[in-house]
């Protein structure tokens, strides 16, 4: 009840300020002659597992989470020499799933509850940068996310920023499960022919890894034991200078096709175990010591996009070479682990092509339906004796392929939209993604979904999660 | 004898020479003086006049409707008519008022009078900036002075979006959405004129969709390019905020809803396609009322599908018939009315496959003074799907016209800019 009564005093203050900024019609509110810019939304999301646990024989809510998003743009100095403006988002939540099921609280341990039921300190302040732009040069300074990649839900280019995998795996928009890190990125446009441009990124000190749920928890990874988990943060290395990660791109334009090349010096966001076998069987036994490594590697790669008449659809491809990524060990399968390299090639081909289905046509009165294809794949070039694979790939494979396919269209002038996305992996994991939107009025949005997740066994892919098969609802009201 | 003949035969060369002289200066200068005409002139003029004396000031609904029917489309008439289906609808007549282009307008198009030449294939020929056919004869030389028009060369408006269910009387807000467009060659008012002098890459059109609202499509820059080559495929980018990065957009499905409205991308500015995408047939010159000097854009009254207020005058249009030569086309045909003084497309009519009315477009201009002349830019549009008693309504607030616009805005690196 306390809590509920602290999830109010929250919410309600801020709803109502929100529904006093959105007029009738509006959403984003500009002052200032345009120079100043807020928008925002609330957000509850609802997951419940129809399929018993482990823990108890009957289904639970895994989320209710509920959200407020404010996002807000202001344009300092606007003239034809140069400008600057900042831009900030916030975000809080409150994750009420433990407090609506019992048995779903019950599953994990209550401690590590709070690290999923609200956004911690400075972590509600999501991104806050400033833009320095004077002719074909631009600067952005502060904590903020950068992509460069092309493909959907495969991260060969997309390792500048950490993801937040805790509280619906990977299955949310890339901007709601993406960490921002404080960086500087520059940008210079040059005259040479094909449009070349160049761009760097530094991250000076902030590091942050993937964030995962602890065991018991909906998304928790089964493989990970509480204490390893609770070992992840102790073993992350501090903010440092040390943590410097360094990337450069270049980008033109030929013949009609978007090219860009680019390296990343980083550091590993996914932990491996450290080799020293005393200090992993003495922080097992007795705590204290740091039972992971976050090593470094070279990311070389490219993506490739183009329009092609014939096929009326766009082409896209990325390409990524892991330059001495790390990999455990183990000839007897248990501890002690070594640690050894491998260059690992992964790449992503794909089209989008809006097309208009005939028969569909005369339903949604001839809106197109969105179709998305990749191919996906990636070699464990030099696979060393005994390594311990990802997760994701097959108990005996040096080779990942996967395909993911999305479908979208809308119907009643969108204000219904059906989508689905389905992603299938050649060892026999998958997930199955579908959705339909629904927009009432100008600030209301409704979505219900759900997910199928499938694997031939429960440490392969998506095999890990194949009991958690749910039904999902959203609420959003925006302004 | 023989001096006198060869006298004479000089004397008849000099005359010929003379004669031709002064047929070509009289022609060239005829030619000149032809264009820019207005709508009306002399006789003609002063009948509009008498008429007007008798319906400028009134407003017109369902009850006296029937005393202009003459001079609206037959498609918006029914539509006032029968306010129990689309709601109720009335406009105001106002005088015939002349539209002067700009002077950038006017030297372009009698410096290359006579010139320009369209073939079969509707390709035209010859052609560098102003109006190409200023004595348009044909269906397809109409079209191509409708897309001749640079509108100012450069623009920079904000407009916003609703959808009308007219069975259900209610209303949902689209969005709001600011548009940069700027045309790299064929320019006749900003400088460089007519063209910028690097345009390597065959630029024709530039144009940026920044979208404001609603909240979930917010930060979404579009950036389109179209090129000088009309048998070139428009180049697309959008920059989606949702995943931080500029994707490759496909162009192909310009049949497609624009952001889930009644219209498509091709219905922008009635015809935003390759002219020689269409076959194009001149049907006839009819007088209508159409909007062209709103003094305020003309948001949408609740549940009715059409606007209310728009100022109408007389213009003589043309009604050119649009015919795609893709047999999959959405539409099987467009009517479309097009002004001879602005060359905006004030009225269409879209028929579908199987040829039975499926929607009409109107827009309502207004003109902005600048380089001398006049430019017209869209206060309101509204295509009405008659077939679903559904509209979606749009205003548009003109933030300049005719300002320069760095070039650069077109590029997917400003999309990276300007995104967050």
């Amino acid at each position: 009840m306390k809590t509920i009564v602290k999830q109010f005093t929250f919410f309600f203050p801020v709803l109502i300020a929100a529904v006093l900024v959105a007029g009738p019609d509006g959403y984003a509110k500009e002052y200032l002659d345009g120079k100043l810019d807020i928008s925002g939304y609330f957000e509850n999301f609802t997951a419940y597992r129809p399929q018993k646990s482990k823990q108890e024989d009957k289904g639970y809510f895994s989320n209710s989470r509920n959200t407020f998003y404010l996002e807000m743009g202001y344009k300092l100095i606007e003239c034809p020499n140069y400008n600057v403006g900042f831009y900030g988002t916030l975000r809080n939540y409150y994750e009420s799933a433990f407090d609506i099921d019992q048995d779903y609280s019950r599953a994990s341990n209550r401690i590590d509850h709070s690290r999923l039921r609200h956004e911690n300190g400075n972590n509600r302040l999501r991104e806050i940068y400033t833009d320095i732009a004077s002719g074909p040069f631009q600067i952005r300074i502060g904590k903020q996310v950068a992509t460069w990649g092309e493909a959907d839900g495969f991260r060969i280019a997309d390792i500048i920023n950490p993801l937040d995998q805790s509280w619906h795996w990977t299955f949310e928009a890339w901007e709601d499960l993406v960490i921002p890190v404080w960086m500087m990125r520059a940008w210079y446009k040059t005259d040479l022919p094909g449009d070349i441009s160049f761009e760097t990124v530094y991250i000076p000190y902030d590091f942050e890894p993937t964030q995962l749920a602890a065991n018991g928890m909906n998304w928790g990874v089964p493989a990970i034991t509480r204490q390893f988990w609770l070992n992840f943060k102790q073993s992350r290395p501090d903010n440092d200078i040390n943590n410097g990660e360094i990337g450069f791109r270049i980008s033109a334009k030929i013949k009609g096709w978007d090219i860009n090349l680019h390296d990343f010096y980083t550091r590993s966001d996914d932990p491996i175990f450290t080799d020293d076998a005393n200090k992993l069987i003495k922080g097992v036994l007795l705590g204290g010591e740091k039972l992971f490594k976050y090593r470094r590697y070279n990311v070389l790669g490219g993506t490739v996009t183009g329009y092609n008449e014939w096929t009326k659809a766009v082409l896209r491809g990325e390409w990524g070479l892991n330059m001495g990524q790390k990999f455990n060990t183990t000839l007897t399968g248990a501890p002690p682990f070594g640690i050894r390299s491998s260059d690992v090639f992964s790449y992503m081909i794909g089209f989008d092509r809006p097309t208009m289905v005939p028969y569909l046509s005369a339903w949604n009165n001839y809106r197109s339906v969105f179709i998305s294809m990749q191919m996906f794949q990636r070699y464990i070039m030099h696979p060393p004796p005994g390594w311990i694979r990802p997760p994701d790939m097959g108990a005996n494979d040096t080779t990942l392929t996967a395909f993911t396919l999305i479908l979208e269209t809308g119907f009643r002038n969108d204000s219904i939209v059906p989508s689905m996305l389905v992603a299938y992996s050649t060892t026999g994991w998958g997930f199955f993604l579908p959705s339909v939107k629904y927009k009432i009025g100008s600030h209301l949005r409704f979505i219900l979904g759900g997910g199928v997740y499938w694997g031939h066994n429960k440490t392969e892919g998506m095999g890990i999660f194949r009991n958690n098969d749910e039904v999902t609802f959203k609420i959003r009201y925006e302004f | 004898m023989k001096a006198r003949m060869k006298s004479k035969r000089v004397m008849g060369i000099i005359t010929m020479f003379l004669c031709t002289l002064f047929l070509m200066l009289t022609g060239v200068q005829s030619a000149e003086l032809k264009w820019p005409n207005s709508s009306y002139e002399g006789q003609k003029l002063e009948e509009v006049r008498a008429w007007e004396k008798q319906w400028a000031g009134k407003t017109v609904d369902a009850s006296n409707v029937d005393g202009v029917k003459d001079f609206l489309p037959e498609t918006y008439y029914d539509r006032i008519k029968h306010p129990e289906k689309w709601g109720t609808v009335s406009f105001i007549i106002i005088p015939y008022q002349y539209i002067k282009p700009t002077d950038g307008l006017i030297k372009a198009t009698n410096d290359a009078v006579g010139k320009a030449s369209v073939d079969n294939d509707e390709v035209l020929h010859n052609w560098v900036n102003g109006i190409p056919f200023p004595e348009p004869k044909t269906g397809a030389e109409i079209a191509w002075n409708f897309d001749a028009i640079t509108h100012g060369d450069t623009e920079f408006i904000t407009n916003g979006a609703w959808l009308i269910d007219g069975k259900r009387k209610n209303e949902r807000y689209l969005g709001k959405v600011k548009i940069w467009r700027m045309y790299f060659s064929g320019r006749t008012d900003v400088p460089p004129i007519p063209e910028f002098p690097d345009n390597n890459k065959g630029y024709r059109r530039g144009l940026i969709y920044c979208f404001i609202e609603p909240q979930d499509m917010r930060g979404i820059r579009n950036l389109s390019i179209r090129y000088k080559d009309t048998a070139k495929e428009d180049d697309s980018w959008a920059f989606v905020p949702a995943m931080r990065r500029v994707r490759r957009m496909s162009t192909a499905q310009r049949g497609d809803s624009v952001g889930g409205g009644d219209n498509t991308w091709d219905d922008t500015w009635g015809w935003d396609g390759h002219i020689r995408r269409n076959k194009y047939r001149l049907l006839k010159t009819q007088e209508v009322l159409m909007g062209r000097h709103s003094d305020k854009p003309l948001p949408p009254t609740k549940g009715n599908i059409d606007h209310s207020g728009t100022q109408r005058e007389r213009i003589n249009c043309y009604v050119v018939e649009f015919i795609s030569k893709d047999t999959d086309y959405i539409y099987s045909k467009r009517i479309c009315w097009i002004d001879p003084e602005t060359w905006r497309m004030p009225y269409e009519d879209q028929y579908d496959q199987q040829g039975r009315l499926w929607k009409t477009t109107e827009f309502t201009a207004a003109p902005v003074n600048s380089k001398g002349g006049m430019v017209t830019t869209v206060f309101s549009s509204n295509t009405v799907d008659v077939q679903r008693v559904h509209a979606t309504p749009a205003i548009g607030y003109p933030q300049f016209i005719g300002e320069e616009i760095p070039k650069d805005n077109f590029s997917t690196d400003y999309l990276i800019r300007l995104g967050h």
